[in-house]
């Protein structure tokens, strides 16, 4: 968990290798059989041309960070909003990145908006958005 | 991802009307599911279901309402969490659509979810905006 927030303090990444085990596993736990994730000869003639890992999975990652970096107030009080850019797919490293762009005070409430981005291993993105979490504790913020 | 409540046909996408509301499903995020999930995106769940569980949940929850032509994927999502859920937890997911979008061969859903906890107090929303596979996919 980040000890000290301020703006433009840069999140933790989290870096993970994506596999159609995972994949399969993913769809397994999430009950998203969706053969576009699953069945590589459906995907292979579909336009994506092979099978791609399922949004949410990549989102988990994202959720992972956010956890990582804000501990039970990403649960608690967090937004996320996001687009898929493009597919993840079985051999990529996928890094997802994110930084405090500013800190906001409502009703006496502290926010910070995040920007994230979920790059893989060409540095191409894969996932792009914001985040805003409410701050629980005011002694972790650092006023510049 | 067992547990719903309600079973029946499910309704299709040329069915579909802004402003449709799914029957509403109950289901147990128990320690099984949880643990299943937090293996599958290499994580770990103490006692607080990771909120995107909860989200996979509710969205596979739903889907056993709706029948949608293999190939979708997912343009956008969003979420806003309330409240943590400790694992055991029974909740409750509405979802209703959004909107359809229609533009030459794409076609767009947007749906919007709400989870509830057993007080009925709201515990995430969610707004996933998914692209139905154009002919080419179809045609598969």
């Amino acid at each position: 968990m980040l000890t000290e927030v301020y703006e433009g303090k840069t999140l933790p990444p989290v870096v993970k290798n994506i596999t159609q085990e995972k994949i399969n596993l993913y769809a397994e736990a999430s009950g998203d059989y969706n053969p576009i994730h699953i069945d590589e000869s459906f995907a292979a003639r579909t336009p994506l041309g092979g099978t791609i890992a399922h949004g949410m999975l990549v989102l988990a990652y994202v959720s992972e960070m956010m956890t990582q970096a804000f501990g039970l107030s990403w649960a608690s009080g967090g937004k996320l909003s996001v687009r898929f850019k493009m597919p993840a797919r079985p051999g990529d490293t996928l890094t997802v990145s994110g930084k405090i762009d500013s800190i906001e005070c409502k009703d006496g409430i502290s926010y910070a908006n995040c920007n994230l981005e979920c790059c893989n291993q060409n540095n191409e993105t894969i996932v792009s958005g914001g985040a805003v979490v409410k701050l629980t504790s005011k002694k972790e913020i650092v006023h510049a | 991802m067992s547990d719903k409540e309600i079973s029946k046909t499910p309704i299709s996408y040329e069915e579909l009307v802004p402003g449709y509301e799914f029957p509403p499903v109950s289901y147990e995020l128990s320690v099984q599911l949880v643990s299943k999930y937090a293996v599958a995106v290499e994580s770990s769940a103490n006692e607080i279901v990771p909120p995107l569980a909860i989200a996979a949940c509710a969205m596979n929850a739903m889907s056993g309402e709706l029948s949608l032509p293999p190939g979708v994927i997912h343009a956008s999502q969003e979420f806003e969490f309330f409240k943590l859920v400790p694992i055991g937890s029974v909740v409750n997911c509405q979802a209703k659509v959004a909107r359809k979008i229609a533009r030459a061969s794409v076609h767009m859903l947007v749906l919007e979810l709400g989870v509830f906890d057993e007080n009925r107090e709201r515990v995430q929303s969610g707004k996933a905006t998914l692209v139905l596979p154009g002919q080419g996919a179809n045609a598969h």
